[in-house]
């Protein structure tokens, strides 16, 4: 069922896979203020992630995107609490510059945490290349950190020129490009084939069909990282979605959990069991 | 509850044929043109039945978009001739028109200006009530819903022309496209055609993410007895916006492709049951599979998944008396 891959046989038999753990490299948690979220706890997160086979979720809060008065306090709870299922990126909001210098300063104190940074500048209004935020991109490009930033086709914030400087300017990080440019594929396809550094997130790309073939077909499912914004979207939606994709086995695995491994291994997270 | 995969027959109440005016920016699949495209489709899915419209409903209007449904689903029911011009005569619409032999006519589509003539719709053989469609295998597998615009510019011609013509050929189900087809989901302007939709238990769908929800809570707050089925809400979760309407209205429906929020399935069903809960993918803009796994494993009782994966469309197209 949904398509005749040896791996979606697997997934529509049992809803995950034991040799396809799938790992989320975009996750959040908590209420938000536009979508209510039935499941948005980590305990009901984690229900979620056992029963769709999500080994790991890297996530970051709502509350640290977008109540700087509570910040990142919950990020740094909930991996303590459960610290095999959940990484977080550090929110930075340069709203609040000096609430973005107490964290950094205190980054490498929670390094057991934070594996790298979370830019929603769409959201905050404030483009990536604004002087308040080079202090943030030089820390992630010193420690060879992941950096998770929305990112939108057409935006002047988070749009692909936006990209284009901070892939130059910061070669040491990895820039993983949420929603990977949405809706300017051939700008995210432009610049994940000429940087290195940079990786296409699939959150909100997988709501639609061609995308997705479209980046394999590039040559790119090296350079593609499984998404959903968890507590917003089913897992199963984004899985179901890669699984009825015209793409190879060996690409589905690339980018449900190949890739996110290797990044993960890169800043010292060790994987936990599998679920 | 089972975790384990069940047996499904799935049968998705969204689906399109046919090329749209613009092709989606990113889009790289085939947009299925045919039937057959679109059954092989639905078999590399494991899709069994689909509610069909198509593209040209919405991008170019219903006469010829109607006709080229049905003509792409041709051999499922009485064949539809498409757009007939008539003269206008005191009693043509009580008349299946005919060519200069006596046969009935057979014009597939009109594209040309209809100035000063009628139009309706007509059939290849007169309109019995309680006439069977004829069917084939793909006419088991592939339904048509029709569109239709507002009757008072007389582009349709008569409406009671116009829905025994979709009664003949077994359509029981309707879209509307008002934002692009430029008109109100009022009262005024639809209230006669709602209201025999209403009457006749016949669903009406609408793309929420193009008709915007003021619209749907005007037409239902019009027409309360409506069988209208939400679809492409958009991703962003849509609870605090139709549950109002299923509390009010009891036969307002939700379709999957716009409800994909992690636990909605299962908050949907313990809250209203799932009896109102339609799977429908939106082939082709997004994938068949994608709420099909989400479906299959959802916490819910089988019965349940049962119903949403198709026995609730079955149903709602089962209680149709156009």
């Amino acid at each position: 069922m949904i398509s005749d891959s040896a791996l979606a046989r697997e997934f529509w038999a049992r809803g995950k896979s034991p040799r396809c753990p799938v790992i989320d490299m975009h996750g959040h948690m908590g209420a938000h203020v536009g979508s209510w979220m039935p499941r948005a706890t980590p305990e009901a997160m984690l229900r979620t992630m056992d029963g769709c086979g999500v080994r790991m979720l890297v996530f970051c809060h709502h509350y640290a995107l977008m109540a700087p008065d509570i910040g990142n306090r919950p990020n740094i709870e909930v991996v303590r609490r459960y610290p095999d299922r959940f990484r977080a990126y550090l929110g930075v909001n340069f709203n609040w510059p000096d609430l973005v210098a107490r964290d950094l300063a205190a980054f490498d104190d929670h390094q057991d945490v934070f594996v790298g940074l979370k830019f929603l500048a769409g959201y905050h209004c404030i483009p990536w290349d604004a002087p308040v935020c080079a202090p943030a991109w030089r820390l992630a490009d010193d420690r060879q950190l992941l950096v998770l930033a929305h990112s939108w086709g057409g935006s002047a914030y988070d749009g692909p020129q936006q990209a284009r400087i901070i892939a130059t300017r910061y070669p040491h990080l990895k820039l993983l490009l949420g929603h990977s440019l949405h809706g300017d594929w051939e700008a995210a396809v432009a610049l994940a084939r000429e940087f290195p550094n940079v990786y296409l997130e699939l959150t909100a790309v997988l709501d639609d069909r061609g995308p997705l073939e479209m980046f394999c077909a590039a040559g790119l499912s090296k350079k593609l990282l499984f998404g959903t914004d968890l507590p917003w979207f089913d897992p199963h939606h984004g899985i179901g979605s890669v699984l009825a994709a015209e793409i190879s086995d060996a690409d589905r695995h690339n980018l449900l959990h190949r890739n996110a491994e290797r990044l993960l291994a890169g800043v010292g997270v060790r994987l936990g069991r599998q679920p | 509850m089972t975790r384990r995969s069940p047996d499904l027959e799935f049968f998705d109440c969204n689906v399109s044929l046919g090329r749209p005016m613009n092709r989606p920016n990113g889009s790289f699949g085939e947009f299925p043109a045919t039937a057959d495209d679109l059954l092989r489709h639905m078999d590399r899915a494991g899709v069994r039945r689909a509610l069909v419209w198509h593209r040209a409903q919405r991008d170019a209007g219903p006469e010829p978009g109607n006709g080229l449904l049905d003509e792409a689903l041709a051999g499922r029911a009485p064949r539809l001739l498409g757009v007939c011009r008539t003269l206008p005569s005191a009693d043509s619409k009580s008349r299946v028109p005919t060519d200069s032999s006596g046969k009935t006519a057979r014009k597939l589509i009109d594209f040309r200006p209809k100035t000063a003539e009628k139009t309706r719709f007509c059939l290849e053989q007169p309109v019995e009530h309680g006439q069977k469609p004829c069917t084939n295998a793909k006419s088991d597998r592939l339904l048509g819903s029709w569109t239709f615009i507002p009757f008072q510019t007389r582009e349709l011609g008569d409406a009671d022309a116009f829905f025994a013509a979709a009664k003949k050929a077994g359509v029981r189900a309707f879209r509307a496209f008002p934002d692009l087809h430029r008109y109100l989901l009022r009262p005024e302007v639809v209230g006669e055609v709602v209201e025999r939709l209403a009457a006749a238990r016949a669903p009406l769908i609408l793309r929420v993410s193009e008709v915007g929800w003021e619209s749907v809570y005007n037409l239902l707050a019009a027409c309360p007895d409506l069988t209208l089925i939400l679809a492409n809400m958009g991703v962003w979760n849509n609870d605090r916006l139709f549950r109002p309407l299923l509390e009010r209205y009891p036969n307002v429906c939700i379709e999957t492709s716009g409800h994909v929020t992690d636990g909605g399935i299962e908050a949907f069903v313990e809250s209203y049951g799932p009896r109102r809960l339609l799977f429908g993918s939106g082939f082709p803009e997004a994938y068949i599979g994608s709420m099909m796994l989400a479906v299959a494993h959802a916490e819910i009782a089988l019965a349940d998944k049962r119903a949403i994966a198709g026995a609730n469309l079955e149903r709602l197209l089962a209680e149709v008396r156009l």
